[in-house]
């Protein structure tokens, strides 16, 4: 059976999700200033804002390089959970790293083998970033019908 | 569980991935074995190597998993061992991804290699 793949179709779930990982990573950012957040999370809190914009950035250009329009970000995303308190924020990060580590797993999956490895490294970034913020150790991560 | 077969060359790839996974288990086991002050820590890994044997078990279309390799990799201190078999384990997993032609057994193999990665990530010497 040959395999057919489709690299924009990865890159474009791939880049929807970094987009909203942003958003949420902004909101987390405002919030947390105001709740005397230890300085460890809020780092990680920046170090991962940072991390979602460079992949945002990397799959926009990817996109364009294969000849497609990327998909653009929405103006705003619900949110599962009101970022009130640090608990909450961190367990929005957790949520939104989840999410990203699903998406990567799909994409792994439409992907072709030479893009595929790329997709495959950040599904494993966000899998360690899930489980910074207290995902518990996952045999399967991204992959929940497993 | 739902697990795509592997078939064509992909089946190689799993089998020797399938291999390497059993060895990975055997030697999490030893560890538990010779540290077993450590051994509640080593537990979740032990699970979560069972559940990837399973899973290329099932991708093979094998009943049951082909006996595990039984001479485990020497005793080594605790704090570095675990990293180390873990690393190597993302490493091949995800050269494994790379090789084969299915996306489905990609993800699978891509999701395993993240697993690992996470406990090179979060395993701290006691």
């Amino acid at each position: 059976m040959t395999e057919t793949y489709d690299d924009v179709g990865a890159q474009q779930a791939c880049l929807a999700a970094e987009h909203a990982a942003v958003y949420v990573y902004g909101v987390i950012g405002g919030r947390i200033a105001g709740l005397r957040a230890p300085a460890d999370v809020v780092e990680r809190v920046d170090e991962s804002y940072e991390f979602h914009r460079g992949r945002r950035d990397f799959l926009d250009q990817a996109i364009r390089d294969l000849g497609a329009d990327p998909v653009a970000a929405e103006p705003a995303y619900a949110l599962p959970v009101t970022p009130a308190s640090l608990r909450q924020c961190q367990r929005l990060a957790r949520y939104v790293e989840n999410r990203c580590t699903q998406t990567y797993a799909y994409a792994v999956s439409l992907a072709s083998p030479q893009t595929r490895g790329r997709l495959a490294l950040d599904l494993a970034a966000t899998a360690v970033r899930a489980a910074a913020w207290g995902a518990r150790l996952d045999a399967f991560p991204g992959r929940p019908d497993l | 569980m739902v697990a795509t077969a592997a078939t064509g060359s992909d089946r190689d790839i799993v089998v020797a991935a399938l291999t390497s996974e059993q060895a990975t288990l055997a030697s999490y086991a030893a560890l538990s074995r010779t540290h077993p002050a450590a051994r509640k820590r080593i537990a979740p890994l032990i699970g979560v190597q069972r559940q990837h044997v399973a899973a290329l078990a099932a991708a093979l279309q094998l009943d049951s998993p082909p006996p595990a390799p039984t001479a485990a990799e020497p005793v080594r201190p605790l704090g570095s061992a675990v990293p180390d078999l873990a690393r190597r384990a993302a490493r091949d997993r995800l050269a494994d991804c790379r090789a084969v032609a299915s996306g489905s057994v990609a993800s699978t193999l891509a999701s395993m290699a993240a697993s690992h990665s996470v406990v090179v990530a979060e395993w701290t010497p006691a």
